[in-house]
This record gives C-alpha cells, structure tokens and sequence, in this order.
C-alpha cells in the first residue's frame, strides 16, 4: 500500500493536472476519480460504486437552497432592483469624502444580502459604479477595490450559496453555517469602510470632493421608506424564517424567491422576460455546480480509503504542531489554492482534509466552515486568477489585470485581519448560530 | 430525397433540454412553497409525491442543463497555461480536453448503465415519500452523461474540420 502522502500527493497532484490542462472542473475530478478507484478501492467493484454515488449525490435537500438563491440573485439582477438599491444607498449618504467608495461597500453589502452572487455583485457594481467613479477622479484602491471586496462578501454573508455547498459537502448544519457568517460578514462591511475612511484622511486627493445633488432629511426618509422596507422584507423572508425556526433553508429560499418577486412587482419591474431570463441564468450557474458535485463524490472516499486523510491528520498530531501553526498552513494551502481554482474546487479539495484535522484540534465545524468561506473570498480577488479580478477587468475596460490586483491588496490584508480575529475570538462567529433553534 | 437537418434539430433537442431543466426549478419554487403552506393551511393538502418530485429535481435538472453547458463552454476550467500557447498548440490542447472528457463521460456512462441494469433487475426502490425505481437515477446519470460526451466530441470534430486557430469559449 502507498504511503498516505503518496496517495494524497497523487491524488490532488491529479486533479490539478487534469485542471491545468484546460479540462473542465467536474470532469477532471470525474477523471482523477475513475483513476484513484482503480487504484485504490478495487477496479470494477470501486467504479460501480463511483456510478452509485454520482446517482445518489444530488439527491441531498440540503443542496436544493443553492439554484433558488442564485435565482434570488439573479431575478435582483434583472428586474433591476439591485439598481435601486444602489440609487437609494447613494442619495442617503450625503456629502462625504469618498462616498461612492462608502456606496459601493454599503449597497455591496446589502446586495450580498439579498442575493448571495459575488461575481454578479461584482459584474453589477463594476459597470454600473465604477465609470462614474473614475469619471470623477477616484483612485483604483477607492474605486476598484471596494467593489471587488464587497462582492464576496455575498461568500460569507447569508444568503450565500457557496456556504449551502460547503455544509451540504461537510455535512454541517446548513441554517447554522448562513448564521455563522452574518456577524463576520458585517464586521469585515465595517473594516472596508473603515480602511476607505483612513485612506481618505491619509491621501485626500485619492477622493476628490466634489458637489452632490442635495437630498433633504423628509425625502432621505421617503426614500429609505420607499426602497429600503421592501428590501428587509427580503432579508426577513430568508434569514427571520430560519432565525425564527419557521422554515429550513431550502424553504426560506423559496420564500425568498417569491419575496424577490413581489417587490419588483411593486416597483413595477416583473416581467416574464426578466423571470425567464433570469431562470436561465440560475439554470447555467446551478447546472455547472451541480455537475462538479456530481462529479466529486467518490473523491473524499478515495482520500479516505487510501488511507491519506488518517495519515494526514496522524502526521500534524505527531509532529504536535500547535493550533495557529495548522491554522497557518490552512490559511495557506487555501490562499494558494484560491489563485487558481474556483470556490467549489477549493471546498472538494479541502473539506475532506482539513475537517478532520480541525475537529481533531477540537476546532468547531462552524468555525472551520467560516473560516474556509473568508478564504474562498480572497480567492475570488488573489492575483493572478481570482475570478472577480477578470470580470472587474471587463467592467473597467483598459485596466490591466495589475493594475486591479494592486488596487485590491489592502482589502485582502484587512480581510486577513478579520481571520485573525475570529482566530482569536471563535465567539463572533459561533454566537448567532447557538441562539438559533433554541 | 429531402436532407434532413440534423444539426439544427439536435440543437434544439439538447437547448430544449435545458430548458425543460429551467423549468424543473420553478416547479422546484412552487412545490417548496407549496409544501410549507399546506404545513401551515391543513385545507391545502400537499401530494404525497410532492417531496419526491422535489427531490428528485436537482439530479434530474443538473443532467438536463449539462449537454448545452458542454455546448457553451459553461462547464468551468482552468484557463492556466492558455497564455504560453501558441493558437495552433491551444487549438491542439482543447481538441484533447474535449476527446478526454468525452472518453470519460462515455466510461463513467457506461458503469452507470450497467448499474442501472442490474438495479432493474433486482427490482430496486430509493426509498422516499413515493418509492421510485433505483435504476431512474441510473438512467438520467447515464443519458446525461451520454449526451455531454456527444457534444465533447462534436467540438473536437469541428475543431479539426475548422481552419480558425480556436474556437471561442465562455
């Protein structure tokens, strides 16, 4: 029998081949898989049992919040509320030096919170905000950065998709996972426009100031009445039901899909072609996902049998590394992994590695989930092939790929201090979660 | 005798496919709804098979959307090494992927297939709300599977049979 690290080397050595040859995700796994079968759990019987667990994988109602949220997102995308939003957040923010840098966090972060698409956010604020930021003269680190960072928050705040994935995959809790993220998500919102609001007092000419249209208090509260109420009905009717224990999290996505609904039927937005178009879009982003886990099953069992995931976990307990050196390591491996491959690659990598050697550090599951979905953030925004850098690079037309990864570097540092804080309180995140179902 | 055209009909086979996917998940929407109200309306009585139709939505719907996202380029990849080719090697490199993932999907298919079978024959039931037939689950992984090693190999054949450097992908 191999050594573990041999099967481990060998396994993800594989896979990432596979990838970096172009071949799709999902059928690089399914590839590596067939592979790792034959060598590891017995040709004929082990691939039977590979086609057993494709069949039986999307079989899981723990999956099914995922194509609903990302409809969420996409019905915001095309019945053009989440233009509106950005128009209201806009006019309550008044006159203040790098307002649009605090827009683009405040409405980013609401945007996440209604949809849970970080490359949709991104896509949607990229072209809609940033022509007019530069046209004003913002620099890159106020203009490029803020937007890309707050798109993924959408990976960290609930309702996000790639958190239903990542407890479907670890089997956690899923209505817990959302929750855990909710007071991490915010407080990094709080970080950016903190960072935004010390870069403007350093360097002033870096936000240009400059006249705004003057919105008096009655029409701010008109507005927020107006545009903002209908919005928190949508965040009720995802995140109150689960908080409330009235509904599972497939059940508030439902809710949440219909809620998006109503309130474009309200502002006068629903229509069939929007509803159609955005079904289509869901159908695109959930199918590819969907296929990838489909895919991946068998990789985790593989691990298992060939003995690497015990022999990895055996090894760090041996050389009796303490809790922030594997943290380290951790945070490591997914930064590397994060600048190369996507969210859900990274989760089928990882999860079945770093949960057993997390729970074997006494590490709550939660926590680990979190912490994954942080990195997978700075995933989508580490040079050189974070996805949200290439879909800013379409929306700026003309900026090099450079140019926005340098824009982006202070956020990524103070997402990393977001890390080092729940490192050292665990509390921020495991709080919510305990008080739900109680 | 008329030339049947079978190109655009195949297309509109596999994009209708992804549709009816599409589809699948509105109902998925209104039957979740569907099943929490009748929790809260006893009037409302939700179909005992509801739960199972739901459940069997996502399998069913990721392998109705899968052949248009082969045809689409939609399943996601690495764009790694792209800029250290040349058009010619990229050309050589996709022709490749698209023949290795169409000879996996055909072999994953295959197993499939004959899992399939043999569930049949033993009469197998997944055990839900409503028993379904073990070997549908077979079924749709196997056609699904099918058809995404049609369209990998139909983009290798008009890869070799075209004259531009690389075909456009998204």
């Amino acid at each position: 029998m191999m050594p573990w690290y041999a099967s481990m080397g060998l396994m993800i050595g594989l896979i990432l081949s596979l990838m970096a040859l172009r071949i799709p995700v999902a059928f690089a796994f399914l590839l590596a898989n067939v592979i790792g079968v034959f060598i590891f759990m017995g040709g004929h019987f082990g691939l039977v049992q590979l086609a057993a667990n494709a069949s039986e994988s999307l079989m899981n109602y723990a999956l099914l919040p995922i194509p609903l949220f990302i409809l969420m997102g996409e019905l915001f995308f095309h019945t053009g509320i989440a233009e509106r939003v950005f128009f209201v957040v806009d006019r309550l923010m008044g006159r203040v030096r790098g307002r649009l840098s605090y827009v683009a966090i405040g409405g980013g972060t609401l945007f996440s919170a209604l949809s849970g698409s970080s490359l949709g956010n991104v896509a949607m604020m990229g072209s809609s905000m940033y022509p007019e930021m530069r046209r004003i003269g913002y620099s890159d680190t106020l203009s490029i950065g803020p937007i890309i960072a707050t798109g993924g928050l959408a990976a960290i705040i609930p309702p996000s998709g790639l958190a239903v994935v990542l407890g479907s995959l670890a089997s956690l809790d899923v209505g817990r996972l959302l929750l855990a993220g909710l007071v991490p998500g915010v407080l990094l919102a709080l970080g950016y426009a903190a960072l935004v609001w010390t870069l403007t007092i350093i360097r002033p000419q870096t936000a240009p100031d400059y006249d705004v249209p003057q919105t008096s208090g009655r029409e701010k509260l008109r507005l927020a009445v107006v545009n903002l109420l209908p919005m928190m009905f949508i965040i009720f009717m995802v995140m109150g039901l689960i908080i409330l224990g009235i509904a599972t999290p497939t059940e508030a996505a439902a809710f949440g899909v219909v809620a998006v609904m109503i309130v474009a039927a309200f502002f006068r937005r629903l229509s069939l072609h929007a509803v159609a178009r955005a079904a289509e879009s869901a159908m695109k982003i959930s199918g590819m996902i969907f296929m990838i886990i489909l895919a991946s099953t068998t990789f985790s069992q593989i691990l298992a049998m060939s003995g690497a995931t015990r022999g990895l976990v055996g090894w760090v307990n041996g050389i009796d590394a303490s809790l922030p050196q594997v943290l380290v390591a951790m945070a490591l491996v997914l930064l590397l992994f994060g600048a190369f491959l996507e969210p859900v690659g990274i989760m089928l990598l990882t999860i079945p590695v770093f949960l057993p050697l997390a729970q074997s550090y006494g590490l709550d599951p939660l926590w680990m989930g979190v912490f994954i979905l942080i990195f997978i953030e700075l995933g989508l925004a580490t040079p050189p092939f974070g996805m949200a850098l290439f879909v800013m690079m379409g929306a700026t037309e003309g900026k090099s790929i450079l140019a926005i990864s340098r824009a982006v570097i202070p956020y990524l540092l103070c997402t990393l201090g977001l890390v080092v804080v729940i490192s050292a309180y665990p509390q921020i995140v495991l709080f919510l979660p305990s008080l739900a179902g109680r | 005798m008329p030339r049947i055209p079978v190109g655009p009909i195949w297309t509109g086979f596999i994009r209708s496919l992804f549709a009816l996917g599409a589809v699948y998940l509105g109902l998925i929407v209104i039957g979740t709804l569907w099943d929490v109200i009748a929790r809260a309306v006893p009037q409302l009585h939700a179909p005992v098979w509801l739960s199972t139709v739901i459940e069997f939505g996502l399998p069913s719907s990721a392998m109705l959307a899968a052949p248009w996202l082969v045809r689409t380029r939609g399943h996601v990849a690495m764009e790694l090494i792209n800029a250290a080719l040349s058009a010619r090697q990229r050309k050589a490199l996709l022709a490749f992927t698209d023949l290795a993932a169409a000879g996996i999907c055909l072999f994953v298919a295959r197993y499939a297939g004959l899992a399939g079978l043999d569930s049949f024959e033993r009469g197998e039931v997944a055990v839900r709300a409503v028993d379904v037939p073990r070997w549908y689950l077979y079924a749709i992984l196997c056609s699904g599977l099918t058809l995404c090693a049609i369209e990998f190999l139909r983009h290798a054949v008009l890869a070799a049979c075209s004259t531009a450097p690389e075909e456009t992908t998204s």
